[in-house]
């Protein structure tokens, strides 16, 4: 494995740690997200992986080397990682050009060209970083992370301070220079749309413990648990005997037929493609598509394959509580 | 091995001690000073407690209420107007308000009971024309609430340039939403503005408190009998160097409990408004209400810089013809290489305090940071004494060394704060990046630090290099030989009696004090107008 | 930044200017007076000997010439007041002089029995007087002041001045505390305001009104007689001195001393003598009462003709280092009696 974080524990009081016990890998060249709420911890990983703050425990390798192990300490300087934070910083004394090159070694001065031909910003080489707009100073700071050519690369939010229009944009971009440059990447994220589309697995982190790890196809189809069903998307709740079952609104089908599932019509939103529609079936709220408007307080029945019902243990909804 | 486990975890460990054992370095007179405190003697002391303490006290409490009151005013008011109205002079206005602090107290108190006095220039000329407005006029002007207000005129401009920037920074967004909830412009001022401001004039009138406490040619002038006169009473007159040390101990201890106070009062109420709002509007002024604002905002710069400038100016020519011109050439010359030399030594191993405080993860960096703060809090003849005391039997005492280590002792506090407040508005992720794209600590210093504290740096250096300037008591204690700077040489002049032959040098001190000020004005500006 | 550390070091190592001229002698001194200066500058010339200064409060020169001990690189120490010399004998960093040289130039009676320090100049604590509304026939002595006649006319600076401060302990040495207690309070209760400002602006003060008769050094009156201004001037002139205590069978007027003392550990002590030798002689002594409205130590010397216009008087022949022995007892009295 590329990167491999083993038992990482992390707390900076040790009643409430942050990271209670974190394994996982990384092959090279794939994109993941790690995926979890404001506050969980999402930027103390990053500094712990890139060294600028210490581990309490556990080992992280990366290409084969230790990077933390027992009283090993790789420091974040020498640590080949490249780190973009939330908030861009840009170093506000120097222009666009001085800050990709800050503190670059001489062999990668070629790369210069390429890298800003890849984040397109060959016109504001001489600007200084107020003169740039938000999009522009988060390329300047991934371009300044890659031209180092880093055996790793970390987005803190690479999204959130951007507006939506350049924000869908910037997601592809960066996933274009991503892999172009086949560059191992974690780009940490709260929100699960970043993280759905463009990467290649899905780290879902809560309460200090890793809860799911896998690509995200799987993920939705097959979440863990009721934290990362919910998580990845509506779900609709069923009582079948004494067991609670859960149906994405997806899988659920308008039937002009009698069902078992008889739904009141709530709300109908239109959505362009189609329409969304909330109801209510046995005091639950549900969601489920329709191609067609369906008017307030009709009823109507719905059906869904077995195989799309997925269970958890019944105890999960109130741990995440 | 918990302990172990600490020290693994603290980060950048040989910066850390290294801070550490240097502060403890700087830290050593004053250690000195409390060990003192506890042996030796308490006659002086408990002498003193018994029979003037008190009076002392309740003077010392007196002249600061209204050397407090006298800075507030002149001060607050004024920032307020330039930095929301344009009218006739503001530029002028907001580069001048600044210059009465290139005027040591003791000049200021010195000049106006000159310009004051029966032979003064006022009662000289009423007399001619005027018996009676003179006979009103003649009176005595040695008295605390004049002092007070003098003091108040020398010093508000530490109020000024606090509240200058801090009402700049606050953006129109609060003052529209107060105004859109109902506050009159008024109401907007004392429940918005000025509670927003509270921490910037704070700390600008902690500055002008500890002026007031450590003053003592001026008070001794006018017969107000302060702590600080206690002190030196103890010391000059009963020759009890213990209970000098003792009084200045206790000097310190209810500087620091104020302070405590201060701090915890704060904790509660930070604000952070820079990254907020964009930079308020301007708005002019027109007809009486600008000949108004113009006339108070002449008052401070009237009567704290003009007045006794023009006074000390004529001083100066009426003596122009008994000048030793070598020796005042010598005394300048001193003077600017003492004050750049220990101002940059001074700005520099404050950036390196802030710096390690920065980067530490330890709690111990921040009681470092406040701590080599102290010596602000003592008076400089007390810190001429520890070090004395410190470098006692040693051939280093009556060096420069000894000199300029006492001044950092004395100023770092001065220096520390206009680079701390430019290092901390740069988010942490700037360390962060830096260290990220391969700075090891040295290069964070050097290649960040110092670039983007630039302008800070520089207006640390003015306000250090001015304070070193108007220096007297530590100057005066450790001077090496032949020695004499520009401040030592107007007060021998002026204790002596000689007023008009100081005139020549308190002119040079304050030219240069304006000069350096008008600098780093320009770099306020700046610094306002980049954030 | 090595440019800068490059810079840095040449700095401190232009601070550490080699001391290596043998040829010197090192001052601790507190007065300073431009005349000082001249007569420095005229002895160097004189003999080559480079002479050294660093100005500053006596005691506070005490305390470093303490605490460098053996180290010092002090010869000499000067200052204004005998007492301040009585506490630096005291504190053990004086060593006798004993020239015969310069006790053949100074009065008999200004002289340190135990010849720790040797005067250059002295200077007496008068009491000045309105022309306007004061007789000289109502003056006549220290004592006298107390009397209730001076309710609310008597000026004086705070008790924190030395000069002060040496004329209690001169009382004090020469009544006894009880007595000088009983003076004070009841000068304290004459005094037209609180005791502050200079010994000039309690001339000025007289000028203006606010008193009729005023304590204050000699010295100070010569200076405000010989100001370039003329308000001043006039000032000066509204007054009248009075030497106290002149009657027969009466001390004489309180006299304080400019003096220099020899360090214990000082290193050019043969050089630190001659300086004393010269400043005490007849043609240094000239150069003092041509710049200063000082008294002159040495008996062949006289006085300026402003000073000299004041007439002669009988100096206080108390032995000077009573003004430090007797200091704390003084203090304590100034304090007991709320004179500030």
């Amino acid at each position: 494995m590329y990167l491999e974080v083993k038992n990482l524990v992390k707390f900076f009081d040790s009643k409430y740690p942050i990271i209670k016990d974190l394994s996982f890998s990384v092959k090279k060249g794939e994109l993941i997200s790690f995926l979890g709420e404001s506050g969980s911890g999402k930027t103390t990983f990053l500094k712990c992986i890139s060294g600028l703050e210490k581990i309490n425990s556990g080992t992280i390798t990366l290409n084969s080397k230790y990077l933390n192990k027992n009283n090993i300490f790789v420091k974040p300087q020498e640590r080949k990682i490249g780190f973009v934070f939330q908030d861009y910083p840009l170093f506000p004394h120097l222009n666009l050009e001085e800050n990709i090159t800050f503190n670059l070694e001489k062999k990668y001065y070629s790369k210069l060209e390429y890298i800003l031909k890849l984040t397109g910003l060959k016109y504001f080489l001489k600007r200084f970083p107020h003169e740039l707009s938000g999009g522009e100073q988060q390329r300047a700071c991934i371009a300044r992370a890659l031209i180092r050519e880093p055996e790793l690369l970390l987005l803190d939010e690479p999204f959130s301070n951007l507006d939506s229009t350049i924000k869908e944009s910037m997601k592809e971009e960066i996933f274009k220079i991503v892999k172009e440059t086949n560059t191992t990447t974690i780009l940490v994220t709260h929100d699960i749309n970043d993280a759905m589309n463009i990467s290649d697995k899905i780290l879902i982190f809560k309460a200090g413990i890793l809860q799911q790890y896998d690509n995200p196809v799987k993920m939705y189809c097959e979440p863990a648990n009721c934290y990362c069903a919910e998580i990845l998307g509506d779900m609709n709740k069923l009582f079948i005997g004494n067991e609670t079952y859960y149906v994405r609104p997806e899988n659920i089908k308008h039937v002009n037929k009698k069902s078992n599932y008889k739904v009141s019509v709530e709300k109908c939103f239109f959505q362009g493609k189609e329409y969304r529609i909330k109801g209510r079936f046995d005091n639950e709220i549900w969601h489920f598509f329709s191609k067609k408007p369906i008017s307030e307080k009709k009823h109507v029945y719905v059906d869904f394959a077995k195989k799309d019902l997925i269970y958890f243990d019944p105890v999960c909804k109130n741990f995440f509580k | 091995m918990e302990i172990i486990h600490r020290f693994f975890a603290i980060e950048n460990k040989r910066w850390v001690f290294g801070s550490v054992i240097f502060a403890i370095i700087l830290l050593a007179p004053v250690i000195i000073l409390i060990i003192n405190f506890f042996s030796g003697t308490t006659d002086t002391l408990l002498y003193l407690l018994d029979n003037l303490l008190f009076d002392y006290t309740l003077n010392t409490l007196y002249l600061i209420l209204i050397t407090s009151i006298t800075a507030l005013f002149l001060g607050i008011i004024p920032a307020w107007i330039i930095s929301n109205y344009t009218f006739l002079g503001r530029n002028f206005f907001d580069i001048v308000l600044y210059l009465p602090l290139a005027i040591p107290s003791y000049i200021m108190g010195f000049t106006y009971i000159d310009i004051l006095s029966y032979t003064g220039p006022i009662q000289s000329f009423f007399r001619e024309r005027s018996p009676f407005f003179a006979e009103i006029i003649n009176r005595d002007y040695l008295q605390v609430e004049i002092l007070g207000i003098l003091l108040g005129l020398a010093l508000y401009p530490y109020i000024y340039t606090a509240s200058r920037i801090s009402f700049s920074l606050i953006g129109s967004n609060y003052i529209n939403i107060s105004r859109n909830l109902g506050l009159s412009k008024i109401q907007t001022f004392f429940k918005v503005i000025l509670p927003l401001s509270r921490p910037a004039i704070f700390s600008g009138l902690f500055l002008v408190i500890m002026e007031v406490l450590n003053e003592y040619g001026a008070v001794k002038y006018f017969g107000v009998n302060t702590f600080t006169i206690g002190i030196f009473r103890s010391w000059n007159s009963f020759g009890d160097v213990n209970g000098a040390i003792q009084l200045a101990c206790i000097l310190l201890l209810v500087v620091l409990c104020f302070f405590a106070i201060d701090r915890f009062s704060m904790s509660k109420s930070k604000f952070y408004y820079q990254k907020n709002t964009q930079l308020n509007k301007v708005k002019g002024l027109g007809g009486s209400r600008a000949l108004m604002v113009i006339l108070i905002c002449s008052i401070p710069f009237l009567f704290g810089f003009l007045i006794p400038f023009s006074f000390i100016l004529n001083n100066t020519i009426e003596s122009f013809a008994i000048t030793n011109f070598d020796k005042l050439f010598r005394l300048t010359n001193n003077t600017i290489y003492v004050s750049s030399l220990s101002s940059i030594i001074i700005i520099f191993i404050a950036l390196f305090f802030l710096f390690v405080e920065r980067i530490s993860n330890s709690k111990i960096n921040s009681y470092v940071s406040s701590l080599i703060s102290l010596g602000y809090a003592l008076p400089g003849a007390i810190i001429g004494l520890g070090v004395i005391l410190l470098f006692s039997n040693s051939s280093l005492l009556g060096t420069f060394y000894v000199l300029i280590f006492a001044y950092l002792i004395r100023f770092l506090a001065v220096a520390k704060s206009p680079i701390k407040s430019s290092i901390d508005k740069h988010p942490i992720t700037i360390d962060d990046t830096g260290r990220n794209l391969g700075l090891n600590p040295l290069n964070l210093l050097r290649r960040l630090h110092l670039p983007i504290n630039k302008f800070a740096l520089i207006s640390a250096f003015v306000v250090t290099f001015i304070d070193v300037m108007k220096e007297l008591p530590i100057t005066l204690i450790l001077s090496p030989f032949n020695f004499d700077t520009l401040a030592t040489q107007t007060y021998q002049f002026a204790i002596e009696e000689m007023i008009p032959l100081s005139a020549i040098y308190s002119l040079v001190i304050i030219t240069l004090g304006s000069l350096m000020l008008l600098i780093l004005r320009s770099f306020i500006d700046k610094q306002i107008n980049v954030s | 930044m090595r440019k800068f550390l490059l810079l840095f070091t040449f700095i401190i190592s232009a601070c550490s200017t080699n001391q290596e001229s043998i040829r010197e002698v090192n001052l601790y001194s507190q007065r300073h007076y431009a005349v000082d200066e001249l007569q420095y500058k005229n002895f160097t010339e004189k003999t080559g000997i480079k002479v050294n200064v660093v100005k500053a409060n006596a005691d506070q020169l005490i305390e470093r010439l303490k605490n460098e001990g053996d180290n010092s690189p002090a010869d000499l120490f000067v200052t204004v007041d005998a007492g301040k010399l009585y506490n630096a004998r005291e504190a053990g960093v004086l060593q006798k002089i004993e020239s015969q040289n310069i006790n053949k130039n100074i009065l008999t009676d200004l002289r340190d029995p135990d010849e720790f320090w040797a005067p250059i100049t002295y200077r007496s604590r008068v009491i000045v007087y309105s022309k306007e509304r004061v007789k000289e026939s109502d003056l006549s002595t220290y004592e006298d002041l107390a009397d209730p006649k001076w309710k609310n006319r008597i000026l004086v600076r705070s008790s924190s001045n030395a000069y002060n401060q040496a004329l209690m302990s001169s009382l004090v040495a020469n009544l006894g505390v009880e007595n000088t207690e009983d003076w004070s309070s009841a000068v304290v209760s004459n005094f037209a305001r609180d005791p502050k400002g200079s010994d000039r602006d309690q001339v000025k003060a007289i000028a203006a009104g606010q008193g009729d008769i005023a304590i204050v050094n000699s010295y100070y009156i010569g200076l405000l007689l010989s100001s370039e201004k003329e308000e001043e001037l006039n000032a000066g002139n509204s007054v009248s001195v009075f030497f106290p205590n002149q009657g027969v069978g009466e001390r004489g007027s309180h006299i304080n001393i400019s003096a220099i003392g020899l360090t214990k550990s000082s290193p050019n002590k043969e050089n630190a003598i001659k300086l004393i030798e010269y400043l005490t002689s007849q043609e240094a002594q000239e150069v003092y009462v041509n710049n200063s409205y000082e008294y002159p130590a040495n008996s062949l010397v006289e006085p300026s003709d402003i000073v000299k216009s004041w007439g002669d008087f009988k100096i206080d022949k108390l032995n000077l280092n009573a003004l430090g022995e007797f200091r704390p007892e003084a203090l304590k009295i100034f304090d007991r009696t709320g004179w500030k």
